[in-house]
């Protein structure tokens, strides 16, 4: 009796994965597939007499060459990617480090730095909203308190800060994801690769060189491409924190499509900049994947 | 234990004290949200702020619980059991869906674990706000707005990728020849699946029952745009559009909101979290 070499197994198999191709190609792939098309329209809700009429490539050329806005936007989410990621993997992979091997409470610890993670995305919002508050939040007062600024800051509303605070906020959600899985892989690392290294006296970022970062390669691939699609997508902490402003500082293509489509009702449009959205998405995420596995020959 | 040592960079002490203050800065704005959910409204306003309120009071918690008579009577318990409904229908089509298609992977396809997480990426690279307004247009026609099922089908549809990702792992791990075993003593297929696999992949099934719990309880965009009567709406939109754009922000209220809001998805966690770990972990890291 082997499995999986029946012919009733094949049928058993069609049964077991038939549910799930249905359902996920509906809910999946045909709205991919329709919002593609629907980018080729013009249609407004403003606008039902007219209803959905076919315009070309009209919405494309208004977005690349009419205005700067969709630019503007790729760039922003761009800055809000590379930054929330960088910040997040920085610190998570700093704390997966410091809580490696057997620290007092270790396991406390980890449950402690994981609380962010857990937090809703509207709830992490809303307290960052409270505590960025130009006159009475938390940052300001502990900030001064430590000498770290003279004045009070707006950090939502200065153009400069606003980027920066919203990925402060973002960060603070997602460090724990990275810290979480880096830990992971830390702990399948044979220690014969540790205790050779220590023998021939290399010092700990000659460890972190040729020992711990070759060995966490994959997972480090996997966690931060996984993250920047993630970001790439996030509107809620956005949102809720600055709307996308001030002006355009934080307008990210989730955004400004998310505005189109919701609050100019202009649908055709929404859809054609989700389409080049993704177009972006795919072309940076092939370019960061080949870039990581170029180095895979040293 | 002698390898533990060598990769540390600093010493024991400095570590710890490091640790430490790491720890605080993570933790500040959990703190802040909880003192300050317990405040008088004017005492938010008193420089220097307070950590530990001067007259701790549940006055916010009460508010949020009553209904409020502008809004047409609809409060803070409505949304959280919109919020209820919605996630444990998702949770349990996540489950049933990610157990037949996971098992059915996993048995017939055993070494595709990299080319199902590059479909996994792909479907995760789909831009949500399209899929909004398709889903928008879509439910607007088959008059799925503000409904539960709606919802329903929007979340079951965005976690399921992942979840039969996250199982298959658990799968991966059982051996074949237990199932054959069982076939040897007259189970059929079925009753070898749930008799004797689906036990063992357990603490797999809790893993991503989490997962889909907690993507659901999060989401804010589908749920905002989706639900626009306030008596469908669930939490994340229902908190935002009760207090943000005020003229005078009842920041008390919003943060004791925040504090229950964060309650079910901190003790789903605490209890579990050693599956969701273990089914995060199992995926993507080889071990």
């Amino acid at each position: 009796m082997r499995i999986g070499k029946k012919r009733s197994d094949k049928r058993l198999y069609l049964f077991l994965i038939l549910p799930s191709v249905t359902i996920l190609f509906l809910t999946i792939g045909y709205p991919l597939i329709n919002g593609i098309f629907l980018g080729f329209h013009y249609y407004r809700l403003t606008d039902p007499a007219r209803g959905i009429v076919l315009n070309g490539l009209q919405n494309f050329r208004m977005l690349l060459f009419g205005n700067r806005i969709f630019w503007i936007s790729l760039y922003r989410t761009f800055l809000y990617c590379i930054g929330s990621t960088g910040v997040s993997f920085f610190f998570g992979f700093l704390i997966a480090l410091l809580l490696y091997g057997p620290i007092r409470n270790r396991s406390l610890f980890r449950s402690l730095f994981l609380l962010p993670w857990v937090i809703p995305s509207t709830v992490v919002a809303l307290l960052w909203l409270w505590i960025f508050n130009p006159q009475y939040g938390i940052l300001n007062f502990l900030l001064k308190d430590l000498g770290l600024i003279n004045q009070f800051q707006s950090w939502l509303i200065n153009p400069s800060l606003a980027m920066p605070s919203v990925i402060l906020a973002t960060s603070w959600k997602y460090f724990p994801f990275f810290m979480l899985m880096l830990l992971a892989g830390l702990e399948t690392i044979p220690k014969e690769l540790f205790e050779a290294s220590t023998i021939d006296g290399a010092t700990f970022f000659q460890r972190l060189r040729y020992v711990i970062l070759p060995s966490l390669k994959e997972i480090i691939i996997i966690v931060t491409i996984l993250e920047i699609i993630w970001e790439f997508q996030n509107f809620t902490i956005i949102w809720i924190l600055t709307k996308g402003g001030p002006v355009y500082q934080t307008t990210t293509m989730g955004i400004q499509i998310y505005r189109t489509a919701f609050r100019n009702y202009d649908m055709g449009m929404g859809a054609a900049m989700g389409s080049l959205s993704l177009i972006a998405m795919l072309i940076f995420s092939l370019t960061y994947i080949k870039a990581l596995k170029f180095g895979e020959g040293d | 234990m002698s390898h533990y040592r060598t990769i540390r960079f600093v010493s024991g002490t400095v570590q710890y004290i490091v640790i430490i203050l790491l720890l605080a800065a993570v933790m500040f704005p959990i703190i802040w949200m909880v003192s300050t959910s317990f405040k008088e409204h004017h005492d938010l306003f008193e420089t220097p702020p307070r950590w530990i309120p001067r007259n701790p009071t549940t006055s916010a918690y009460q508010r949020i619980f009553i209904s409020r008579a502008g809004a047409g009577g609809v409060n803070f318990l409505t949304y959280f059991k919109n919020s209820l409904i919605v996630c444990s229908a998702t949770v349990l089509f996540c489950i049933l869906l990610a157990i037949f298609s996971g098992y059915a992977l996993s048995r017939f396809h055993r070494r595709g674990r990299k080319s199902l997480f590059t479909v996994i990426l792909m479907t995760q690279m789909f831009p949500l706000p399209m899929f909004l307004i398709t889903f928008y247009i879509m439910f607007m026609r088959l008059k799925l707005l503000n409904t539960y099922t709606g919802l329903i089908i929007a979340y079951t549809s965005f976690s399921l990728p992942f979840c039969i990702w996250m199982i298959k792992g658990f799968f991966d791990k059982i051996p074949v020849e237990l199932e054959e075993a069982a076939l040897v003593d007259g189970c059929s297929r079925m009753s070898a699946l749930w008799r004797v696999v689906i036990p063992l992949v357990s603490p797999g099934i809790v893993a991503i029952g989490i997962f889909a719990f907690l993507s659901a309880w999060d989401e804010f965009m589908f749920a905002l745009t989706l639900m626009s009567q306030d008596a469908m709406r669930t939490l994340p939109p229902g908190i935002v559009l009760s207090f943000v754009g005020e003229f005078d922000v009842r920041w008390e209220d919003m943060m004791a909101a925040s504090v229950v809001a964060t309650l079910p998805v901190l003790v789903v966690f605490l209890l579990l979290q050693k599956y969701l770990v273990e089914g995060l972990t199992a995926g993507a890291v080889k071990g």
